[in-house]
């Protein structure tokens, strides 16, 4: 009798040890029920974003939990865990490529329209990986709030860490404005990654006002707005790069040979008989803008004389 | 490259700043879709030192200008059931002039429907003394002051309320439409201005009492409204992703010109009243021109329509395109823009651009270690604007110019993987501008030569070392080289008109032809040879310290036929240090150091030679952490100071005055900044928190374009601007109280 049921009970073990082993068991991976054992934090806040929602029919969540991103962790759970054991993924190493990481997070993000160049983009082509910008298990993810982007961004942009905080600037101390404003991280046709197919593009989209076609038009305005800005900060006033003269003395030679000075530091101060076109007034204030006012384009149809050519009125 | 885990905050005072008027969310740990702590109002008071010119600087943007004392009000609430369906209410900065609300309701995975509202305010950091009456409007009265800085204060600003309208659905599984609509008005005035001198045709000319020529603080009124629309289709499925939409912008004005009331007398250019001149024969009067009209910015509209896409060969080879038609226009009627005397049977510029933009791209891997990249892109702006006779110069006219643009660029790059963890990239890279046939009947100024075509062709090189533990870097160097053809030199203004004479325009002139020593020729036209490097490396020996490096420059070698006028060379520097540590599970530190500089050299006629150099040096420490279980706390500064020397010299040729002249130069301009913010958060409870909020930042700025040795620029009004307090210091105290539901 013993004997029948050890006998039973060894069969039974040996089906059901058999079962577990069976090739469709093992296509169930394990879930975040199982990852929480030694993964606690990574599934409590996978829970709580939107990668975890059950609702969301295309999330992870939906689609099987870790083994979306991670991989089969069968083996890993086996083995009793460990960094890369039981060819477990983890996006977030180091060792692993930028292309393999990105390629789990575009399995499921390569639709919509704002992906479409990421291939060829400057960041694919640089090796940066999803993972260096978005964060997936802790906390919000800072790159998706205006007020903390940029400092994910200044994390390799350096240069425009150094002139954001200058007295000529976009709000994006503010957090009102962000670097994803203007520029498409994911890949654009324009250069610099920006956001529309070209660098004035994206500056019309908050200053339409430049866009013309004028009855007067500056060139260089038309052909590209960084020929004189930069957006990223500057301490001249209207983001220009240099003050005028010298910035427009880039292109122009008008109004003789005179130099650059201020109102009580001239070598010959002004007289009655001094004429408009001094180096007072193209060195001070607006620079030559204090008369070429129309300098991204003027609409003065006017041909009575003098008629508003050279951006007058 | 570093991952973002482990770089504590190098912007920490500003991310200080904001998040002093953000949610309390920011400060939380791990909230997400459903957590109970996404939803958490705060409301709070805030104190601020000094007058609203004592922080110009630091208020342009942030609302905290005008009040000594603020509301801090922000909220989130956000809710999904079961199914997904949920809804996001947040609120920012509601007690400021930068407040914004947004609601958005969907069901995960399906659709979105979003509204959103915004207020910004931009306030100049400079004051106006004037006793000028409707500064800001379409009809200013300038009015003379008996000596500057005896007027009254005015201040502008520029208000932006928006209002946008967005949402998405998944038609079928693999079709979504996006549709995205945002308004936004734009109210308020900003620095413009008003000079002319006249030329002996129009008015009289200088004497001892009379001045032919005047310069006027005008401010720009500002009254448009922008919109844009955009909608598109979304088609996924298993190798093609494919967008195609409508993308229409429309800028509407509702003030068309500036007409200034000009007294007959004006500040002359030695501070005393002067008679304006009188017309001259044939010509008008200086006050005459003065009271002109002035044009303000016209209607326009552009429509976009556009496809581009994605389409995976295989998972590792990859192609992707975009084609896109755009119409610009431009045809708002002069007469409604309060502006008269236009060409005979003219009553809009009827402007018009079309612009086509094909682009290709293709990536592979064709072997395990083997990358390529190659792309291609062919943008052409048509300008279709019709010419007519706008411009007379005393005897002579000529018609308005087309400013096509045709531009053709692309890449192609190879990576390759190494040794030791090691990847090589080499690339070569194109670009050429087409400005098209110089129209003939302009007659161009100003200017001594243009080119119709520039083409630059670079190469790089780069090693990056990526896939490892603890070191990582990379080093990059690229050198281009721009080109272009035979300059265009601007022919002589005719006597009579430029369509029937038909000399005007530009004839093509060989360099040694075109020769000119005083010559500029526009930078962006001139031969180029640019050298860019960036070094990076990144050391991370345990998980709780990380230091990054970077070094970049770059350096352009101008030229034109006279090389050494004009804009000659320029250049960048940059180093930076990062350092983050993680000192315990509940205090983390960071810092960072950065030193770099721009320089360019720009040579004017036989007057100066400007060797502009701005340097900056930055540093920022951020410290947080837990005290104890209830209270939390963090430190942050950083320092900015910058410096622009304009390094005046004399070229040859000089006059003996201009060499006394460029001895003395101009002073130095500076920009300093500290910023300083300490914040502490204390639990009352398991929902409910205390913040306290200290902030102090230290702005100088110190310039002279505006204030001249012991004396303003001032205007042939007296009027002055400038920056009331150039020492500012700012000191803000806020506390609040932060419920989370």
């Amino acid at each position: 009798m013993t004997g029948n049921l050890l006998r039973s009970l060894s069969a039974g073990l040996f089906c059901a040890l058999a079962l577990g082993m069976s090739p469709v068991r093992a296509q169930t991976p394990p879930g975040p029920e199982v990852c929480q054992g030694c993964h606690a934090d990574k599934v409590e806040s996978f829970a709580k974003a939107i990668h975890g929602q059950k609702s969301h029919a295309k999330s992870p969540a939906a689609n099987g939990g870790c083994v979306v991103c991670h991989g089969d962790g069968t083996e890993h759970v086996k083995a009793g865990g460990g960094r890369g054991v039981g060819g477990i993924k983890n996006p977030g190493s180091k060792l692993m490529s930028a292309d393999d990481k990105n390629a789990i997070c575009l399995n499921c993000h390569r639709g919509g329209s704002t992906r479409t160049h990421w291939e060829g983009s400057t960041h694919q082509a640089r090796g940066i990986a999803c993972t260096n910008c978005h964060t997936m298990h802790q906390g919000p993810d800072r790159v998706l709030t205006k007020v903390t982007q940029p400092e994910v961004c200044f994390s390799c942009h350096k240069e425009q860490r150094a002139q954001y905080t200058r007295p000529s600037r976009h709000p994006i101390l503010e957090g009102k404005v962000a670097c994803s404003d203007c520029h498409n991280p994911h890949g654009s046709v324009g250069p610099s990654l920006v956001k529309r197919d070209s660098i004035n593009d994206t500056c019309y989209q908050c200053h339409m006002e430049k866009r013309g076609p004028f009855v007067h038009t500056h060139e260089p305005v038309s052909e590209n707005c960084m020929n004189c800005h930069n957006p990223h900060g500057t301490v001249t006033e209207n983001l220009l790069k240099v003050r005028a003269p010298m910035l427009c003395h880039q292109c122009h030679t008008p109004h003789g040979p005179n130099v650059p000075q201020l109102l009580g530091a001239q070598v010959a101060p002004r007289t009655t008989a001094t004429t408009g076109k001094d180096a007072i007034n193209y060195t001070m204030a607006r620079g030559c803008l204090n008369c070429h006012t129309q300098v991204h384009g003027g609409n003065n149809p006017t041909v009575t004389d003098p008629t508003p050519q050279f951006m007058l009125r | 490259m570093k991952t973002t885990q482990k770089i504590f905050s190098r912007t920490a005072i500003a991310v200080a700043l904001a998040a002093a008027f953000a949610p309390a969310i920011a400060q939380q740990s791990s909230p997400g879709v459903n957590a109970p702590t996404d939803s958490n109002v705060r409301l709070g008071a805030g104190i601020l030192s000094g007058d609203q010119r004592d922080r110009t600087i630091f208020g342009q943007y942030n609302g905290l200008r005008n009040n000594d004392y603020n509301l801090l009000l922000d909220f989130d609430y956000m809710r999904f059931d079961e199914n997904g369906m949920g809804s996001i209410l947040r609120g920012r900065n509601l007690g400021l002039d930068s407040r914004e609300a947004s609601f958005t309701t969907k069901k995960l995975g399906d659709w979105r429907l979003s509204i959103d509202y915004g207020e910004l305010v931009h306030h100049e950091i400079r004051t106006i003394n004037t006793a000028d009456g409707g500064v800001g409007t379409i009809t200013p009265q300038v009015n003379v002051l008996a000596s500057p800085l005896t007027g009254s204060n005015t201040d502008l600003s520029l208000k932006r309320t928006s209002l946008g309208l967005s949402g998405d659905k998944w038609i079928t599984s693999n079709l979504q439409l996006e549709v995205n609509f945002k308004t936004e008005d734009k109210t308020g005035a900003r620095s413009w201005g008003r000079g002319y001198d006249c030329a002996s045709y129009v008015c009289a000319g200088q004497t001892a009492t009379n001045t032919r020529w005047a310069t006027l603080y005008i401010a720009e009124p500002v009254d448009a409204n922008t919109k844009q629309i955009e909608a598109k289709l979304n088609y996924t499925s298993g190798k093609l992703v494919l967008s195609g939409g409508y993308y229409g912008s429309f800028y509407n004005n509702n003030v068309g010109s500036v007409s200034p009331t000009v007294p007959a007398n004006l500040i002359g250019p030695t501070g005393i009243l002067m008679t304006t001149s009188a017309a001259a024969a044939g010509g008008t009067s200086l006050q005459n021109v003065l009271q002109s009209p002035m044009a303000l910015p016209p209607d326009n509209q552009a429509h976009q329509f556009y496809v581009s896409g994605n389409y995976a060969f295989t998972p590792s080879t990859h192609s992707n395109f975009k084609a896109s038609y755009t119409r610009a226009t431009q045809d708002q009627q002069f007469a409604a823009q309060g502006l008269n005397g236009a060409p005979v049977n003219r009553t809009n510029l009827g402007g018009l651009y079309e612009t086509w933009l094909l682009q290709g791209g293709i990536t592979a891997r064709p072997m395990a270690k083997l990358g390529l990249n190659a792309n291609l892109r062919y943008e052409d702006r048509d300008d279709k604007t019709p010419i007519d006779t706008y411009n007379k110069e005393n005897t002579a006219t000529f018609t308005n110019g087309q400013s096509s643009l045709k531009k053709i660029s692309g890449k192609a790059e190879a990576t390759y993987q190494l040794p030791f963890a090691t990847r090589g990239a080499i690339g070569v890279d194109y670009e050429s501008v087409d400005r098209g046939t110089f129209t003939s009947t302009v007659a161009l100024a100003g200017i001594t030569a243009i080119r119709q075509k520039t083409e630059e062709t670079g190469y790089f090189a780069e090693l990056r070392r990526m896939m490892a533990e603890s070191i990582t870097g990379s080093i990059r160097y690229r050198h281009s080289s721009r080109t272009g053809d035979t300059w265009l030199k601007p022919n002589a203004l005719p006597v009579g008109s430029c369509v029937t004479v038909q000399t005007c325009g530009v004839t093509p002139t060989s360099d040694t032809a075109i020769y000119s020593a005083n010559g500029i020729f526009p930078y962006p036209m001139t031969n180029r040879g640019r050298d860019e490097v960036r070094a990076t490396a990144e050391w991370a020996p345990t998980d709780r310290l990380s230091v990054q490096l970077v070094g970049q420059g770059s350096h352009d070698a101008y030229s034109a036929p006279n090389e050494n006028r004009g804009l000659t060379e320029g250049g960048t520097r940059l180093y930076s240090l990062d350092v983050s540590y993680q000192l315990n599970d509940n205090w983390k530190l960071s810092g960072f150091a950065s030193i770099g500089d721009t320089h360019q050299t720009n040579t004017h006629s036989t007057a100066y030679i400007a060797d502009v150099n701005e340097s900056n040096k930055m540093f920022g420490v951020n410290m947080a952490g837990r005290l104890t279980g209830r209270l939390t706390a963090g430190l942050s500064e950083t320092f900015l100071k910058d410096k622009t020397h304009y390094g005046l010299s004399a070229p040859s040729g000089a006059s003996a005055n201009n060499v006394l002249q460029n001895s003395i130069g101009v002073p130095d301009v500076w920009f300093q900044e500290l910023r300083f913010n300490l914040y502490a958060n204390y639990a009352l409870q398991k929902n409910s928190d205390i913040r306290f909020d200290l902030i102090h930042v230290n702005s100088f700025l110190d310039e002279w374009a505006w204030q001249g040795v012991g004396q303003p620029y001032f205007y042939s009004d007296n009027t002055t601007v400038g920056i009331v307090n150039r020492d500012q210091k700012v000191t803000f105290i806020g506390a609040s109280y932060v419920y989370r539901f």
